[in-house]
């Protein structure tokens, strides 16, 4: 006795049928079954349609040449983990100000999932992939032309009558080169509800589309083109806004952080012992000055500020040499610190800048023992000079004074902090709106116009 | 990367340079010049020459 063969868990993949067409003899692969409605010769552009009896019949003859399009008729790709095969081409385009905007719209199928719309924008080089919408939206009473579908809201971009401008393939419905239709366009990126409305000999015909923003790059790996896919321009009708991906995270994020930058704030100015260490003030410029003192908590990392002063300072400048030596490692560290004064009139309007006072704040400084060395240095060119109560006049520096002050408060990371926990998401806020305004550049409803 | 991830990479640096260098001041004050001085060992003053030299002297400011 024979063993039975085992049993077929899976029917075998649907084979496609071919025919040739009846005007050109060209083969022409049929692969929707029975929602075929208007087959288009890839190699004549002859119109075929099904008979009663399955068989083809030559509706119209056409001798037109075949176009490449952005993709192949029977190219098959997998879109969001479904294989589809590109059974249609239909290219369309509108006119808007005398500019004609075309597109190419390639009609997937899968027998187990049905048919589902691949757009491609010639214009900007965006696509979007669709598919027909399982209900019809709700027209809402706003300013701004918006429907509702399945609780989002789609509002109005753009109004243009669709032109056929050339067709090949299988469709689902009877296509004619030169059919129009009025398309409207509503978005809510990355997703868009589009409505087409025609009217043909039996009566007006209203189609809602649902569409969604498909990267160019996904749509070439999916179908596995060579090279790379026609570049993008500007910002496709449906292209998601990057800013605005997560703007809501972003905005609470915020308050959190502000929070924690109060608390965080306010430990580190708590956590100081800010102490002045050396005050002198009235000293000659004649000699250097040389003094040892104690900075911050031995061994402890600080920030101190030095003071320079000089008195009086008009037209004139004061600079210091200094030099803080740690005793105990021998490390030193050596800046400069000026003040200087000056101003005027200049042209009818006068003017000053410079401060008779000078700071340097240096930080990592470590506790202990210091000498500090300060060699003054000052304009001399009105010393002993009788006309320094000249309005205007130079008035040289005869004493100068300084002040070090440890563990002072660095405000500066505290700002920091603040103006990248509050400026980042305002920086956001206004970079989506900028992509935006792009975006509606392209609509009915262009700012500005 | 996305917007949010660059903001929270970001704020949470500079709150950490707020914990750990705010009092300390290391990286946003000013560079002073640094260097090893020697002790002259029979005076034991202070000598500029070594590794850090202080030339002093070399403001050339005003107008």
């Amino acid at each position: 006795m024979t063993p039975e063969a085992p049993k077929k868990l899976f029917r075998e993949e649907a084979q496609a049928e071919s025919v040739k067409c009846a005007s050109c003899g060209g083969p022409i692969a049929l692969h929707s079954f029975g929602a075929m409605q208007r087959v288009i010769c890839p190699h004549c552009g002859s119109a075929l349609e099904p008979t009663h009896s399955g068989a083809l019949a030559l509706l119209e003859t056409a001798s037109r040449k075949h176009q490449p399009s952005v993709l192949p008729l029977h190219a098959r790709g997998t879109l969001e983990g479904i294989e589809w095969e590109i059974i249609g081409i239909c290219w369309r385009r509108c006119v808007v100000d005398g500019i004609a905007y075309p597109w190419q719209e390639f009609l997937l199928f899968n027998p187990y999932r049905g048919f589902r719309w691949l757009i491609h924008s010639n214009s900007d080089g965006h696509w979007t992939l669709g598919a027909n919408l399982d209900g019809a939206p709700e027209i809402l009473d706003t300013s701004h032309h918006t429907v509702r579908f399945k609780d989002r809201r789609y509002r109005h971009f753009q109004r243009a009558n669709a032109v056929v401008t050339y067709v090949e393939g299988e469709f689902t419905w009877e296509v004619h080169v030169g059919d129009t239709a009025e398309a409207n366009d509503f978005v809510a990126p990355p997703h868009g509800l589009s409505t087409e409305q025609s009217s043909g000999p039996d009566g007006a015909e209203l189609n809602f589309t649902l569409q969604q923003h498909i990267e160019a790059s996904t749509v070439w790996k999916a179908f596995a083109q060579p090279g790379k896919p026609p570049r993008t321009r500007g910002i496709g009708a449906l292209q998601p806004n990057p800013w605005r991906r997560h703007r809501r995270q972003i905005w609470l994020s915020m308050l959190v952080l502000f929070g924690l930058w109060w608390v965080l704030s306010d430990h580190v100015a708590a956590s100081l012992h800010t102490r002045t260490v050396l005050d002198e003030q009235n000293l000659g410029f004649d000699e250097p000055l040389s003094r040892t003192l104690t900075i911050g908590r031995t061994g402890e990392p600080t920030a101190i500020e030095f003071i320079f002063s000089a008195d009086p300072l008009d037209n004139a400048w004061a600079y210091a040499d200094v030099m803080l030596v740690n005793l105990a490692t021998e490390e030193a560290v050596g800046f400069g610190v000026e003040a200087s004064y000056y101003h005027g009139v200049d042209g009818g309007e006068s003017w000053s800048e410079g401060s008779s006072r000078g700071a340097v704040t240096l930080g990592n400084v470590i506790g202990g023992e210091y000498l500090l060395q300060l060699q003054p240095q000052r304009d001399t060119s009105s010393l002993g000079d009788a006309s320094i109560f000249a309005l205007g006049a130079t008035r040289s520096p005869t004493s100068f004074g300084i002040t070090l002050i440890e563990d002072v408060h660095l405000t500066r990371y505290s700002v920091l902090a603040l103006l990248v926990i509050l400026g980042l998401p305002m920086f956001g806020s206004l970079m989506g709106w900028i992509f935006e305004r792009r975006r509606w550049k392209n609509s009915d409803y262009a700012p500005g116009s | 990367m996305n917007f949010r991830n660059v903001y929270w990479i970001c704020a949470g640096l500079v709150l950490l340079l707020l914990v750990f260098d705010g009092a300390a001041g290391s990286l946003l004050t000013f560079a002073p010049d640094r260097g090893k001085v020697a002790r002259d060992p029979a005076s034991g003053t202070i000598r500029s020459h070594g590794t850090f030299v202080w030339f002093g002297g070399g403001y050339q400011g005003g107008k």
